[in-house]
């Protein structure tokens, strides 16, 4: 692909869950698109995506799963492991290094709409909260 | 012919402008209208900075005084971009929520360096317009 030809992140691109993340209910494997087949840049064949780690984990065009015994580095917590951590979830009380994430603008709203604030899990607390009790989602970002 | 380089540089520079306009207007802005302006008049304030930072050694390239002429307005135009930039930021995009954006600019160094350029900016725009023609002899 043609962003790989800079290195920006070490290629192939590489992504990490817990298993009972990966095995969630709401953990999707995806094949399609607003009806139609999953196309090429959106990540076909297979694509990840956890609605509780929104712009995060959803990795394109999946080749190879393992099962590994300890935690593996993902390419982005490789590239910056002060900028992203390996659990990656939606949380608008951890700031990023350099930007806060505590609001955000709802895509498609015109200019004129307000910012929100950002839900906790984006949203999905009551269906994944328990994954991480008595973690320290401050530490593990 | 020389009369006609200033009003044609002033047209120019406008362009930018009512490019954003008419996107705003029309609707062409995409998912995310907000960010396009904020960078849309974040790119133009840089290219300006450089337009106008061009005309001194272009002057001393091509020994001709007629770019000396173009740059307070491009100076100026620096400042109304910049402007609009800041204004879509705290306007627009936090709609004068003052706390979040005093958070941001104590708390993350990057927001800092950006607010303090901004007010160098003005600052010196407002000298340029304050003083007359000759700060620009140099």
């Amino acid at each position: 692909m043609k962003g790989q030809r800079y290195p920006v992140l070490q290629w192939p691109y590489k992504e990490g869950l817990r298993i009972d993340e990966a095995m969630h209910p709401l953990t999707t494997v995806v094949t399609g698109l607003y009806n139609k087949k999953l196309p090429n840049q959106n990540g076909a064949p297979l694509r990840i995506f956890l609605p509780w780690k929104y712009g995060f984990k959803s990795a394109k065009a999946i080749v190879k799963i393992k099962l590994v015994e300890k935690m593996p580095t993902s390419s982005w917590m490789r590239a910056s492991p002060r900028e992203y951590g390996f659990y990656s979830n939606v949380n608008p009380n951890v700031d990023h290094p350099r930007w806060s994430q505590a609001t955000e603008r709802v895509i498609g709203n015109d200019i004129f709409a307000p910012r929100v604030e950002t839900l906790m899990f984006n949203g999905y607390g009551d269906e994944v909260a328990n994954l991480y009790s008595g973690m320290d989602l401050k530490k593990y970002f | 012919m020389e009369k006609y380089f200033k009003p044609s540089v002033f047209f120019l520079s406008l362009i930018p402008f009512l490019i954003i306009i008419y996107k705003i207007f029309f609707n062409q802005l995409g998912p995310e209208p907000v960010k396009e302006i904020t960078h849309h008049t974040g790119e133009w304030t840089l290219i300006f900075i450089c337009l106008t930072l061009a005309m001194s050694p272009l002057k001393r390239l091509t020994n001709l005084g007629v770019w000396i002429k173009f740059r307070r307005m491009l100076g100026l135009f620096v400042f109304f971009y910049a402007t609009i930039h800041l204004l879509t930021y705290v306007g627009i995009d936090y709609r004068f929520d003052w706390a979040p954006i005093f958070n941001d600019v104590v708390k993350k160094k990057i927001y800092f360096y950006w607010i303090f350029s901004l007010v160098i900016i003005n600052s010196f725009s407002y000298y340029i317009i304050a003083e007359n023609d000759e700060i620009i002899k140099t």
